[in-house]
């Protein structure tokens, strides 16, 4: 009996020590509930960052490469893009679901009324920037703005690019009602006011213009011209206008740069490697460098002389010489490009960097290495550049991004003002963006053609060209030449570039020793003056300077490249197979297989 | 070493004070209790006796003092009263205990030391006249224990009939037993010979010769929860083949059994010290659903990891079994879909103290060595390439890099200054070390098993090191006769050491293996001892070098605790209750050090850029990973758990029926605790610490995380034999995991299972050749909650919506950072286990004297409701992943063939084993549209089959070129060119080709095809053959795959991507219009070019068989004669030498290794050598 009681202390002891379901009654240590984000505004905001860290635009890397501003051999260019390439489209949903979230989660806590609407207006606004983003792709998409389920109806055929539109237009409207015209200094970079309208009015430009409009026989400019002219009233408002210096702008990434419309800002963590693409190739570190916006001639080219005038001119008061083309030019040449020569002061290590200037010619380096890649057309980059920079810490750049600068307000305006019949106030606006670049006033104009503001065609080419100059290297002449249906126009060209080559002269400077032996005596002679390359005969000397096709398949002079076949197909491109599968009401766009849906209803 | 071996030995030494605290405790008590008397008969003792007048307990204590006995006795049943008188100076112990029991009516009954005293009863009386001798009840019985070969054999257990009590052999083969009287039988048993059962019959010297079992029916096979002879096993356990692994040197377990385990696919993931083996049981698959196919690993009935198992060293695994069918697996339910690995560790023996000694040394190379170019046939094909890329003819784009020719000079340079690349700049022989001991023994009521090891594993380069150490005690103690308790207490620290390369993805090395083996011919690593930065975008030889890279190190420490409790209840025989516990803490410490690289680039001779003058004209500083690439960062993650289980058993023979039912009650808790700090700017590289860095806010950076989990479990068994021959099993677990929400968090997990053996039957007596036929059938039902893939220890509580962080963005004047919170997306509210139903069908015989013995399996798991989201027909403007769901179904068939053949001819004895096991998947439900192409479904067809391009050779002439180009054929969007691979045109797009047989004229993404059914072997195989005569011994392991294709790996099919990058040999093969027309590669052409992506791109020309049989492990051995050994005092003393994937008896592929991928370090070819020595 005795025994039989021991047994059932033993059995006792044991579940005693077993606390049974208190096992599995386990917590999510490594999550935050749902419950506590909408009380409390920290965790809110948080999440509204979210929104920010999704969509907010960065340093557009390589973009000027699908268009005639730079090299880039890329199949967009070559008309090579097969189906199913563009597969940005789930990504904008995942996007678009979080944004959701937000819209119906922050109403249903205890978060003070003002700062709800100060939020729900920042995701308005996102919602708008994703759906945009969409529609710039792929034309009309199915309208999601509520958080779907999986037993909601989910298969939703394309809304009209037409309903898109409004649907981004009524969001941003209400985001305009909701944010403040600015923030205190801690939330700067939070969508304001002034971006949301600015915003506005590039999205409604962009409808207006050929792509979502070929016939030009709607009457879309009207509210496009409305939506940026009410921008620049608010921005002015705010204190916002042109940076006193063209050169200098990209440095100052405070809340005090008055050209800062729209800006997204860096630090040690999230940072970018724009420097490190851009800047001179360093033989035996990074492949990647000095391949990213290398300008074509057609670039260079289209930069004026110190005083306005075209290269063309014969008006002008400056001659333009095809080699040394870096001579009386209108500022901003220098303060965006570097050239065989140049004085260009970036921080790189010896023994390729052995000076203060900077050298594009082929070979130039001590072994084979890097050959083709100092850059492909001889010219290199230097906007937003910090030469400070050591070359380890360029991939690591801190330097801003500034995805709408005041200067691109003036231009659109300026634009939209043409195309409903402003063209006065276009020129203004030309006048005020040449004033702050520097240019000689020798004319009044700028060095702008007379009776331009009466010439609609005449004056959108102007806009277009300094546009082109003015925000060169900054993503918008890619979005530009599409948005105006340009691009087609280069069907058929090769983009071009500079070949330089020393000659035997330069060679002949050490007799013994290598081409960097070279390279330093002729450095020493070109700082101490004894060689002077701003004047022809010299350089030609040393340098012979031979256009070539930089066109993929073409290295070197006499080359015939790949011409450029832009597809018009890419106005809108196809949605991917895999999605469309997923999706039976979901209709391909127009002109890729089985496509029916037409993206510019 | 030393000095790193005795650091080592002390810091665990002190942990294993703790743990070990009470088993020290058990062995003072052993250690008194072992007395000199033991085997002395009490009549061969004398002593010394001057009694007058005293009583009988007077006597007693006399006695005590002058003998080493112990009287205990009942006062109530023994008469004090009597007074005795004896005397006599020099007198047998027998004799005053005889004179005793006359005197005072006594009887006494030795066991060992103890005496105890009894009432003398009337029979006893009767006997006196006669047998007087006897009223003692003590008999001596010795002898020797013999094997076959006449030999003494240590070891053999001695057992008295019915009882526990007995003993074991010593070193020669001799035992002494102190018999009771009525002791009529004696029973000698040793694992691997037949149990004898031998009658007394009045003897006192009885000699044994062992014979060996040929069968291995009356092996006791592990299985869950408890053990079975083999002969009435009804599910599918394999076993695997621990004799001598302990002999060759492995850093994993896994590895250790590779090839050694029947029917079971274990693969070797390379030569990186410190590398373990994937084990997969019968082709375990999740058909590309969520979850994992790792067996679960039970260690010493401790659910356990892939981590710990192969922490383990063999010197202390006495058993592994694999649960391979449900029948055998479902008693570990949730888990078990996969398969159970069953590890039992050993434990002490009886009898005197048995040390064993084992030491091995060794060293490796690369079983297959990668041939790549040399820097002459190098630069011959940059040259080709470089002439290819000017000449616009040809078109095939620039490679942008090179376009300078090497010169005629520069080739006659580089043809006689070959700098061999870097890996062979660098290399070491790697060596392997690995010293084991342990000690085992005990008494009647105590054993105790005491283990220790070492061993070490250098790569092939410096900064590359792995070692491990273990210690395990182990203490059984009967506390009463019914009452047992086992500790078990073990502790192991591993340390993984390496170089650090930024581009290797933590464990493989791959991206440094393959720049290392690719980099360096043109260039010696170092000139004056700097790194050369001349010719090479990375020198790694840096990065391996002790003074200038970075590194990083992995510590693990593992401590267990498990004490198991068993009680026979006594009022009901065969009726026992228990229980266990363990407590298991794994810590892992990582620390990573990153510094940057600094290299020099040396002045080249003008007329010969190849030859380096010694002067340095530049340095290369390099950072990775931005501002944390000079940093210190570690991480501590600390994993406390327990599990705790209580069981009742029912264990009993009625007449014909043998019955045995287990219930048991399981929980478990897990928690983990980890953190992460990472500080910048080290002041000094030679100070390792956090403390001394950079104290700026921004260089300071820490984060942690914390888990939990817990299982909760009962399960039960029952076991019914009728007759010897008629086998019914089951089992069920019903088991609950944190995994799911409440309400979906139970599964239920029952199997069942049965067999029959026929050649017990009468009408099966007439066969005489069959000495057993077993058929026998199982089926149930296992699950699996491992809803994440690897790390099935954490809970992902996917069934909450929640919020987590994610990075920052930044905002203000200051550039501060803000944090991110995002949306976990969709829950999982309904997700419950999946579950495998498995059918095992087989039969087991043993023919020709039991010599050939076999077994025939089939299988079918069929696996349903696997975890995914529908996501590919959903669409997908939901804008995130659905919630995952139970859904998918994959089946699994296949078979395993087991014989071996077992005999000897004089001397020579030996084992032979082949082992076959066919596995092959098929996907019955998965998340595919309905509108895709037939050639794209999943449904129907298996797994791991492989798509790419179908080829049709290289085009090699301009008429077939211009052809091509003129019916406007392209490829990838382009004209094709001489030299490149030209790939088959299979079908259109999906608009105009819906059903994909119609060929569209060009080549793109559409024509990918299926080119290989199995990219995985769906067939494993392996061979043992051991061999014995007198000393001498041979095992040979081998292990093969097959009926799979496997693809060039990738670092094969780059031709080049910068010109001081160079490739594989088969590339001096590379078409070339003019130099090698007859080429059988394509065209050398830039990596980075479009062009080269049709020559990179999978297909057939790719394509190898992928089958192979490779000699895994041959060990020979000798064992020096005993009579030599016992000269210098030692038991056994064995010699052995052995090899590790010696070579291939078969292969298909060429320059790599099929067992691998082909990229990271190549599995290594081991030779060692070694002695072990038995005291």
């Amino acid at each position: 009996m005795k025994t039989i009681f021991n047994i059932f202390g033993l059995i006792a002891l044991f579940l005693g020590f077993t606390q049974c379901e208190d096992v599995l009654d386990k917590t999510d240590l490594g999550n935050i509930t749902s419950d506590v984000v909408w009380d409390d505004p920290v965790l809110a905001e948080a999440n509204l960052n979210r929104l920010y860290q999704l969509g907010n635009p960065g340093w557009p890397v390589g973009a000027s490469a699908s268009s005639d501003d730079s090299f880039g051999t890329n199949d967009f260019m070559y008309g090579r893009i097969n189906e199913n390439s563009d597969d940005s489209y789930d990504d904008a949903y995942r996007a678009i679901r979080e944004i959701n979230v937000f819209l119906e989660g922050i109403v249903r806590g205890t978060i003070d009324q003002d700062l709800v609407d100060e939020m729900t207006g920042q995701a308005l606004f996102w919602r708008a920037y994703n759906y945009w983003e969409l529609v710039t792709t792929y034309g009309g998409v199915p309208l999601v703005l509520e958080v779907l389920t999986a037993d909601s109806d989910l298969n939703r055929p394309r809304n009209l690019t037409s309903e898109c539109v409004t649907q981004i237009i009524e969001d941003l409207d209400k985001a305009i009602s909701l944010v403040p015209d600015a923030y205190d200094g801690e939330d700067f970079g939070r969508i304001t006011k002034g971006i949301a309208m600015t915003y506005k009015g590039r999205i409604l430009m962009h409808y207006a213009s050929e792509r979502f409009d070929p016939n030009q026989s709607g009457s879309r400019w009207q509210a496009a011209y409305d939506a940026l002219a009410a921008a620049k009233n608010n921005l002015d408002a705010n204190g916002k206008g042109l940076h006193s210096s063209f050169a200098e702008l990209w440095d100052d990434d405070s809340p005090g740069n008055p050209e800062i419309v729209w800006g997204r800002l860096y630090n040690t963590d999230n940072n970018h490697n724009r420097d490190a693409f851009v800047r001179p190739f360093q033989p035996g570190f990074s492949l990647e460098a000095g391949q990213i916006d290398n300008a074509t001639i057609s670039l260079l080219e289209s930069f004026p002389m110190r005083d306005g005038k075209k290269i063309d001119d014969a008006g002008s008061a400056y001659t333009y010489d095809p080699v040394l083309i870096w001579q009386n030019r209108d500022p901003r040449f220098e303060a965006t490009l570097v050239w065989n020569g140049a004085e260009y002061p970036i921080d790189d290590p010896e023994p390729f960097k052995t000076s203060s200037l900077n050298w594009t010619f082929q070979g130039n380096t001590t072994n084979n290495e890097g050959d083709g890649a100092i850059t492909r057309t001889g010219f290199l980059t230097r906007k937003a550049i910090d030469p400070g920079l050591t070359h380890l810490d360029a991939r690591e750049s801190t330097t801003q991004w500034i995805e709408i600068r005041y200067a691109e307000v003036l231009l659109n305006l300026a634009e939209a003002a043409n195309e409903v019949n402003r063209g006065g106030e276009a020129l203004n606006y030309l006048l005020a963006i040449r004033e702050r670049a520097g240019i000689e006033n020798l004319d009044g104009r700028y060095g702008l053609d007379a009776g331009l503001e009466g010439d609609q065609d005449a004056m959108r080419d102007a806009i277009l060209l300094e546009k082109r100059i003015e925000l060169a290297f900054e993503g918008k002449r890619s979005q530009d030449l599409i948005r105006r249906r340009l691009i087609e126009d280069l069907n058929g060209t090769e983009r071009m570039g500079y070949f330089i080559e020393r000659t035997a002269a330069f060679d002949a400077l050490v007799t013994e020793g290598s081409l960097l032996d070279d390279r330093i005596a002729f450095e020493n002679a070109v700082l101490t003056g004894s060689i002077d390359l701003d004047d022809r005969a010299t350089y030609d000397t040393y340098f012979t300077v031979t256009p070539y096709s930089v066109e993929e398949n073409s290295d070197v002079p006499g080359q015939d490249g790949t011409d450029i076949n832009f597809d018009t197909r890419y106005y809108f491109f196809d949605i991917p197979e895999a999605i469309l599968l997923r999706n039976d009401q979901l209709e391909n766009t127009l002109g890729w297989p089985g496509g029916t849906f037409d993206p510019l209803l | 070493m030393i000095l790193k071996l005795l650091r080592q030995i002390l810091l665990m030494s002190k942990l294993l004070l703790y743990g070990t605290f009470l088993q020290t405790l058990f062995f003072t008590v052993l250690m008194a209790k072992e007395g000199k008397a033991q085997r002395e008969s009490v009549h061969k003792i004398h002593v010394s006796v001057t009694w007058e007048n005293i009583t009988l307990s007077q006597a007693f204590s006399d006695l005590e003092q002058k003998t080493p006995f112990k009287f205990t006795y009942h006062h109530n049943k023994v008469d004090d009263s009597a007074i005795l008188n004896f005397n006599s100076p020099n007198t047998s112990l027998g004799k005053v205990l005889l004179f005793m029991s006359e005197n005072a009516q006594l009887r006494f009954q030795r066991i060992n030391d103890n005496i105890h005293v009894g009432k003398r009863s009337k029979k006893d009386k009767a006997l006196t006249e006669k047998f007087s001798e006897q009223l003692l009840w003590e008999k001596e019985i010795s002898g020797t224990v013999t094997d076959e070969n006449g030999e003494g054999l240590p070891g053999v257990s001695v057992l008295i009939k019915g009882t526990t009590k007995g003993t074991v052999t010593d070193i020669n083969g001799k035992y002494a037993l102190i018999v009771p009287d009525n002791a009529a039988t004696l029973v000698f048993s040793y694992v691997g010979y037949l149990t004898e059962e031998v009658e007394i019959a009045g003897r006192t010297v009885i000699n044994q010769k062992m014979v060996p079992d040929i069968s291995t029916l009356s092996e006791v096979v592990v299985v869950g929860y408890g053990t079975e002879i083999k002969r009435n096993l009804t599910s599918s356990v394999a076993t695997a083949d621990v004799d001598d692994i302990d002999e060759i040197p492995n850093t994993s377990l896994s590895n250790a059994i590779a090839g050694r385990v029947p029917g079971v696919s274990i693969t070797t993931a390379g030569g990186r010290p410190g590398t373990t083996s994937s084990i997969t049981i019968r082709g375990a698959s999740t058909g590309g659903f969520a979850g994992s196919t790792d067996p679960l690993y039970v260690i010493d009935n401790v659910i356990a990891t892939k981590e710990l198992f192969d922490l383990l060293d063999p010197n202390e695994v006495a058993e592994i079994s694999i649960l391979k069918d449900a029948a055998a697996a479902a008693i570990y339910g949730s888990r078990a879909s996969n398969g159970v690995v069953l590890v039992t560790t050993k434990s002490g023996q009886k009898g005197a103290p048995k040390i064993q000694f084992t030491a091995t040394v060794g060293s490796s190379r690369e079983a297959i060595r990668t041939e790549h170019l040399t820097a002459y046939e190098h630069a011959l094909l940059v040259n080709q390439a470089v002439a290819a890329g000017n000449n616009p003819e040809e078109n095939i784009e620039q490679s942008l890099f090179g376009n300078v020719p090497i010169s005629d000079a520069e080739l006659e340079y580089l043809r006689n200054n070959d700098f061999g690349n870097f890996e062979e700049q660098s290399r070491k022989a790697p060596v392997i070390q690995r010293y084991a001991l342990n000690v085992s023994g005990g008494t009647e009521n105590v054993t105790y098993f005491l283990a220790g090891s070492f061993v070490e594993e250098s790569g092939n380069v410096e900064k590359l090191n792995y070692d491990k150490f273990n210690l395990r005690g182990k203490v059984d103690v009967n506390i009463t006769d019914d009452l047992s308790l086992s500790l078990n207490t073990d502790l192991a620290r591993d340390n993984d050491f390496q170089y650090f390369w930024p581009f290797d993805s933590d464990d493989a090395l791959v991206d440094s293996y393959r720049q290392s083996t690719r980099r360096g011919n043109w260039a010696p690593a170092f000139i004056n001892g700097l790194p050369v930065a001349n010719f090479n975008a990375f020198n790694v030889s840096g990065f391996f070098d002790q003074a200038t890279g970075g590194d990083r190190e992995r510590t693990t420490d593992v401590a267990n605790f498990t004490a198991t409790l068993n009680y026979d209840i006594p009022v009901i025989e065969g009726l026992s209750v228990g229980g266990t516990f363990n407590r298991r803490r794994v810590s892992n410490l990582n620390n990573t050090f990153r510094t940057p690289i600094v290299d020099y680039f040396f002045e080249a001779d003008p007329n010969n850029r190849f030859r380096l003058l010694p002067n340095v004209v530049g340095t290369r500083e390099r950072l990775f990973g931005g501002a944390d690439g000079n940093s210190i960062e570690r991480t501590t993650q600390v994993d406390n758990s327990y599990q705790l289980n209580f069981r009742v058993s029912y264990d009993r023979t009625f007449n014909d029926h043998k019955i045995n039912a287990q219930f048991i009650y399981e929980q478990f808790e897990f928690e983990r605790d980890n953190i992460f700090s990472r500080r910048r700017n080290p002041l000094s590289r030679n100070i390792r610490q956090l403390f001394a860095t950079s104290e700026d806010a921004e260089d300071i950076f820490t984060t942690g995380s914390e888990a939990e989990n817990g299982r909760l479990s009962y399960i039960g068994t029952l076991g019914y034999i009728f007759r010897d021959r008629y086998l019914l099993n089951g089992s069920f677990r019903y088991d609950g995991s944190t995994q799911f929400r409440p309400g979906k968090r139970y599964g239920f997990f029952p199997s069942a299972s049965v067999g029959w053996i026929i050649s017990e039957e009468n009408f099966f007596q007439n066969v005489g050749f069959v000495e057993f036929l077993k058929l026998r059938a199982s089926y149930g039902l296992t699950g699996s909650d491992n809803i994440d893939g690897d790390d099935n220890l954490l809970s992902s509580f996917s069934y909450l919506e929640g919020f987590r962080t994610s990075g920052s963005v930044v905002f203000g004047d200051g550039n501060a950072n803000n944090n991110v919170i995002r949306s976990r997306g969709l829950a999982a509210t309904e997700l419950t286990w999946d579950k495998t139903t498995t059918l095992n069908l087989a039969l087991d015989f043993e023919v020709v004297n039991s010599k050939v013995s076999g077994t025939i399996e089939y299988f079918r798991n069929k696996r349903t409701d696997l975890f995914g989201p529908r996501n590919s027909i959903t669409p997908v403007i939901i804008g995130a992943s659905l919630p995952r769901e139970n859904y998918g179904e994959v089946d699994v068939t296949g078979f395993d063939v087991l014989l071996n053949y077992k005999d000897n001819i004089g001397d020579l004895g030996f084992d032979i084993g082949f082992n076959l096991g066919y596995a092959k998947d098929k996907v019955i439900t998965v998340d595919e549209s309905e509108d895709l192409r037939p050639f794209q479904k999943q449904t129907g067809n298996n797994t791991g089959r492989i798509f790419g391009y179908k080829t049709k050779g290289i085009i090699s002439t301009r008429e077939q070129l211009e052809q091509l180009i003129a019916a406007g054929f392209t490829q990838f969007n382009r004209d094709p060119y001489l030299g490149q691979l030209l790939f088959e045109d299979v079908r259109g797009n999906s608009v105009d080709d819906p059903l994909g047989n119609t060929p569209d004229g060009v080549v793109d993404a559409n024509d990918q095809t299926l080119i290989a059914d199995f990219g995985r072997p769906p067939v494993n195989y392996g061979a043992n053959i051991q061999l014995k005569y007198k000393g001498f011994s041979l095992d040979v392991f081998i292990q093969g795959f097959g009926g799979h294709k496997k693809l060039v790996p990738n670092s094969g099919r780059f031709a080049f991507d910068v010109t001081e990058e160079g490739a594989w040999k088969h590339w001096t093969d590379a078409f070339d219009p003019v130099e090698n027309p007859s080429g059988t590669f394509p065209r050398w052409v830039n990596f980075w070019s479009n062009a080269a992506s049709t020559n990179l791109a999978t297909s057939e020309f790719w394509l190898r068989n992928g089958g192979f049989a490779r000699v895994k492990n041959v060990n020979f051995a000798y064992v020096l004669p005993r009579n030599i050994t016992e000269r210098v005092g030692l038991g056994s003393v064995k010699f052995f030498v052995n090899g590790s994937n010696l070579f291939f008896l078969y292969k298909d592929t060429n320059n790599f290794d099929p067992e691998l991928g082909g990229d990271g370090v190549p599995i290594y070819r081991t030779y060692s050598g070694g002695i072990q020595i038995m005291l």
